[in-house]
């Protein structure tokens, strides 16, 4: 049993708690969305997930370990692998000594630029003069040379041309088709959902629905919109 | 919280000045001189702790230089002694520390834009060198073998226990209401971030020089008792080593309050003495300091008496109410949204008329006009030739992904990016060019996205200092308007949705003329957020100014502003009356990423 | 004068290789550490001790080496573990608390008495272009420049050196890809207490120092490491090697000989001054 659990999640940042007793399945071999408005918690519940910030309650298995009470590296060493918002290439390194942080050998280099041919080209270049979209790849082949079972990606898409975002779209769902439970949390919500299997929406904190992506998508307008772009706000706050 | 519960509540950080002088005084009448004598060393302690709380507890500025500075004072009291013994001693100290003082003065303004640990290895260095420089003659006196006697009747021990203790409660007296002014509170905005000081129309740089002026101040003064004390002075007292164990000791004592001080000098008189009458090296007592100190950092709560002070605070603070209470209020009548202007012709001179704003079709001039605002990083355009107005009685909100460039955009108009391209005018003047902090005094006001209201003040003393020369008009009904608690709650003790709008108060207090609110319902819980926004659009009608306001709850801005302006990656992809903007299919397409699975 | 110069250089190779530590510090775990030099001065006193009492030179030195980067290992760990995210000017105020509690044990062990200490190095010297020139003076220039192209080289072409700067990059997303950056940081202190140690056993037979002013030759380092923002390796190195000319050049001129220390803080500050002129703001949004 691959993938990822997590049940009664409960994440904090500094002294806010932003994310409440959450329970959310990655499936292995899936791409399981997350949507949500900005400021719902969805980079929050990542970091929760990775580690980068404590969770206060609740657990995180995966495959047949909690993995909630290990220090990051030693989660990404069981398994999980987390694409951060923002581009986080190391700038001062080339794309080759990039690589080489996770796995210094040839094969694993080789690995990479199989995986994005546009790579090979750009060996010895410092990654911080590379474009937006051929970062995003370094920070996606790096992830994978760590031989991950679980990918976490927050928004991927973030000032990166359509084009591009297809091509990487592309990838993960080769990815998700040879096993790998993949986590998108995605702003742009139409290309996420035409890749996924299942999508959860949150709002504030909590998912308040989850769904098939194929029925998100038909009925986009009135299900997603209430969560991106308001709608009245009753004196009860309840939305409509 | 009526006024008259204010007044009752036990403010703890007014000192028990009567019983302490009281205790000083019978200390005084009746201990041996070997324990006068100790305690006037506790007292010349007190006041070099006291130095290093203003420039570092309060302003934030590591200092390892203390030591050089009561140097200083020192050896001018020294040099004067020698010249003319009959000069009454308590004005050679206020000299020497004036000396001190203005030495202070030149190391704040030389190094106003050196900050952080860069500043504080200069200090060091300059306590290296004024050591190196002293060590090559001796201070005053000593060649003759004439030490400093001070003139009567301080040369007796009581007598000038008197005198020490006097002095630092004066000084104490004076700096802790300069604390209470703007100028003082400005220390410890500066503290906090430069950037939320400059929007707060503080001049940094006269902070930081007024900091280290009055912390030598202090510091020449105890040099100038030291020498009184001692008689014949050596660079033993003054090497850069002893400004480090104060500086650790101000830490572990919380030296930015008087108790603190008091308590520093307490500990670096008494713990010696314990360590000699336990047979244990002296020195020893240096690394108990510095090790009490590493600890109270660990816990970052500040040093023991603030840490005391907190505590009383809240107990104080107990069954008082610590947030905003934001009532509801009666629904408002839809307003019209303004039309905007026509864009200007450049050779015809358009007719400026003052229509009443709720009239639908009415013209006016815009207040904050925005033409062509463009911000590039090499090939990536931040923003791209974006055009936004907003009118005098508008709320006005900034929407758009992740992203788009909208906290780039305000940060632009407020002055904090070192260029763009594009123009900015204020009710028709130009603001190219201005400083952050002059932008704010003209009016232009802003919050930020991680709430930058303080710790260590109380909310009335934040909202003196958002004032600012607007004054304390505003403050009652501002005070009212967003429900804010009591004047004397501490912001420490308030939750962030409360600083939020503690932030957004001190913004409408300096009487602005336009206010730019980043994500001001972010962390607030749903009924709040209704509440404000509520509040929001009645801003420009009670308060007189324009709003613009970047927000992503969506809800939050159809119930706040009138008209809406989307931004998607740098470019203005719509602008008008908020319902119509939020319902374009573009617009909705942005959010949505329809484009990108075209 | 030149020879004033050349004998300085004993003195700005130190210099330069507490400025490489202190930079490479910083770069790496964000502390300035102004207890390098006495960590320095710990291990080279260890060593002189066990010559004193009777060891073999090279198991003394070895001695002296674990004790400092023991010490300094540990200190990496106690920052490391027993605090969060602390700011700057919060890990500056911890390595004050280091030096002082350093400065304690080595007052407690080696007193605080002048001392002459012994050169490791035969008391050798040879003419060079009419100026004479120590061993000692070549042997230390020779470790300042060892030292800054070994860091250099070493963080360039190795895993760990490459993982130490991905490190000072981003600490988290090294973290992220499975990598300790505790034992890491631990790693960098323990390296740079080492490399102190044999700075200070390079300069301390040139002075008659006390553990206390050994420990303070971390000022003109800092001073260096300034110059370089800290962040420069290069520049921190030859800034560090032109003070130490300096001092020497300085100490054949009468009038400034006895003032020559205090000039590396004016030569720092009208630089910094000067290099600082346009910034306006501190910290992010």
């Amino acid at each position: 049993m691959g993938g990822l659990r997590a049940e009664g999640l409960t994440v904090k940042r500094g002294d806010l708690t932003i994310c409440r007793d959450v329970e959310l399945v990655v499936p292995e071999g899936e791409i399981t969305v997350l949507l949500g408005a900005n400021g719902a918690g969805k980079t929050t519940l990542l970091d929760g997930i990775a580690g980068v910030l404590p969770a206060t309650s609740g657990s995180i298995v995966m495959g047949d370990r909690r993995v909630d009470t290990m220090p990051v590296h030693r989660r990404a060493s069981r398994g999980l692998a987390y694409i951060e918002q923002g581009r986080s290439v190391f700038a001062q390194l080339t794309v080759a000594q990039n690589l080489a942080v996770v796995d210094r050998s040839r094969e694993a280099l080789a690995r990479a630029f199989g995986l994005f041919p546009r790579l090979a080209d750009r060996e010895n270049v410092r990654a911080g003069l590379l474009s937006g979209g051929e970062q995003q790849m370094l920070i996606i082949a790096r992830a994978l040379a760590t031989g991950p079972r679980v990918l976490l990606v927050d928004e991927l898409s973030l000032g990166l041309a359509p084009r591009v975002v297809r091509t990487l779209m592309e990838t993960l769902t080769g990815l998700a088709e040879s096993g790998m439970g993949i986590l998108l949390v995605e702003q742009f919500a139409e290309m996420a959902l035409r890749a996924g299997t299942t999508a959860h929406i949150m709002h504030r904190g909590q998912i308040v629905r989850s769904e098939q992506c194929k029925v998100l998508l038909k009925d986009r307008a009135s299900l997603i919109s209430p969560y991106y772009l308001g709608a009245e706000l009753h004196d009860e706050g309840s939305l409509s | 919280m009526r006024l008259g519960e204010a007044k009752r509540i036990l403010t703890p950080r007014r000192f028990a000045w009567v019983p302490f002088v009281v205790v000083l005084v019978t200390l005084g009448l009746i201990l041996p001189v070997y324990w006068v004598y100790l305690f006037s060393t506790v007292a010349i302690g007190a006041l070099i702790a006291r130095s290093i709380g203003l420039v570092t507890n309060q302003a934030g500025i590591i200092t390892l230089c203390q030591m050089s500075f009561a140097a200083i004072g020192g050896w001018v009291v020294s040099w004067i002694a020698l010249a003319w013994p009959a000069a009454p001693f308590p004005l050679l100290v206020l000299i020497g520390g004036a000396v001190a003082a203005l030495v202070g003065l030149l190391v704040g303004i030389t190094t106003a834009r050196i900050r952080g640990v860069e500043l504080a290895v200069v200090t060091l260095g300059f306590a290296a060198a004024l050591d190196l420089v002293l060590r090559q003659g001796s201070f005053p006196g000593v060649g003759t073998g004439t030490p400093v006697i001070p003139t009567a009747p301080f040369d007796d021990p009581r007598w000038f226990f008197a005198l020490t203790w006097a002095l630092v409660i004066l000084l104490q007296l004076g700096i802790a209401a300069l604390s209470r002014t703007a100028h003082g509170l400005g220390w410890t905005v500066v503290r906090v971030s430069e950037r939320a000081a400059a929007s707060l129309g503080v001049r940094v740089g006269a902070a930081k020089a007024s900091a280290f002026a009055l912390g030598a101040l202090f510091a020449g003064i105890a040099g100038g008792l030291l020498a009184g004390q001692y008689g014949l002075l050596t660079t033993a007292v003054f090497t850069p080593l002893n400004s480090m164990v104060y500086l650790v000791t101000a830490v572990l004592c919380g030296a930015s309050l008087f108790g603190g001080a008091v308590l520093a000098g307490v500990f670096g008189v008494f713990v010696p003495e314990l360590l000699r009458r336990v047979g244990l090296p002296l020195d020893v007592g240096n690394a108990l300091l510095a090790i009490g100190a590493f600890d109270v950092l660990r816990r970052g709560n500040g040093g023991l008496m603030e840490q005391l002070n907190a505590r009383l605070q809240e107990r104080a603070f107990r069954n008082v109410r610590v947030t905003c209470e934001l009532v509801p209020l009666p629904p408002l009548e839809p307003l019209e949204p303004i039309e905007p202007l026509p864009p200007p012709e450049p050779s015809v001179e358009v007719a400026q008329t003052s229509l009443s704003p709720h009239a639908k079709g009415a013209i006016e001039p815009p207040l904050l006009e925005v033409r062509g605002l463009t911000i590039a990083y090499g090939n990536n355009r931040a923003l791209d030739a974006v055009d936004l107005s907003v009118y005098r009685h508008e709320v006005h909100a900034l929407i758009g992904p992740n992203g788009a460039g909208k906290s780039t955009f305000v940060d632009a108009l407020t002055g904090f990016l070192p260029s763009y391209g594009g123009a900015v005018h204020l009710d028709g003047d130009s603001v190219h060019g201005l400083a952050a902090r002059e932008r704010a005094r003209r009016g232009i006001r802003r919050t930020f996205q991680q709430v930058q209201a303080i710790d260590s003040i109380t909310v009335d003393e934040y909202l003196r200092l958002a004032g600012g020369s607007a004054g304390t008009e505003r403050i009652a009904a501002v005070r009212e308007f967003l429900g804010l608690p009591g004047g004397a709650v501490p912001i420490r003790l308030m939750d962030i949705g409360s600083r939020r709008m503690l932030e957004i108060a001190g913004a409408l207090v300096s009487r602005p003329r336009v206010l730019l609110l980043d994500e001001p319902a972010a962390g607030l819980a749903e009924a709040e957020s209704f509440a404000l926004a509520e509040r929001m659009r009645r801003i420009p009608a009670e308060f007189g100014c324009a709003v613009l306001l970047i927000e992503h709850d969506m809800g939050f801005v159809r119930a706040a502003s009138t008209r809406a302006t989307v931004l998607d990656d740098g470019c203005l992809i719509s602008t008008g009356p908020v319902s119509e903007v939020l319902d374009d299919p573009s617009v909705v397409a942005a959010y949505l990423g329809q484009e990108l699975a075209e | 004068m030149l020879d004033g110069v050349i004998s300085g250089l004993v003195s700005g190779s130190a210099y330069a290789i507490l400025a490489v530590c202190v930079v490479m510090l910083y770069r790496l775990v964000g502390v300035v550490n102004v207890g390098q030099a006495a960590i320095g001065a710990l291990g080279a006193y260890v060593c002189y001790s066990f010559v004193g009492a009777g060891l073999p030179l090279g198991v003394a030195v070895l001695a002296g080496l674990a004790v400092a980067g023991l010490t300094a290992g540990f200190s990496g760990w106690v920052l490391a573990r027993w605090f969060g995210k602390p700011s700057e000017t919060v890990r500056l105020v911890v390595s004050v608390v280091l030096l002082i509690v350093i400065l304690t044990v080595g007052f407690r062990l080696f007193g605080d008495s002048p001392r002459v200490m012994p050169s490791l190095l035969p008391e050798n010297s040879f003419v060079l272009g009419g100026v004479r020139v120590s061993l000692t003076t070549v042997v230390a220039l020779a470790l300042a420049i060892l030292v800054a192209v070994g860091l250099s080289l070493l963080l360039r072409h190795t895993q760990m050196g490459i993982r130490l700067e991905a490190m000072s990059e981003r600490p988290t997303t090294v973290q992220l890809l499975g990598v300790n950056t505790l034992v890491l940081a631990i790693g960098a202190w323990a390296t740079a207490g080492v490399i102190s140690t044999l700075a200070m056993l390079l300069i301390a037979p040139t002075r008659n120092p006390t553990f206390e002013t050994m420990s303070f030759l971390v000022v003109p380092a800092l001073a260096a490491a300034l110059l370089g923002a800290f962040s420069n390796v290069w520049i921190a190195a030859i800034a560090g090697l032109a003070i130490g000319a300096i001092e020497g050049a300085g100490a054949r001129i009468d009038w400034l000989s006895s003032y020559r220390g205090a000039i590396p803080f004016l030569l720092v500050i009208i630089a910094l001054i000067w290099l600082r002129r346009r910034e306006v703001w501190d910290a992010a949004r």
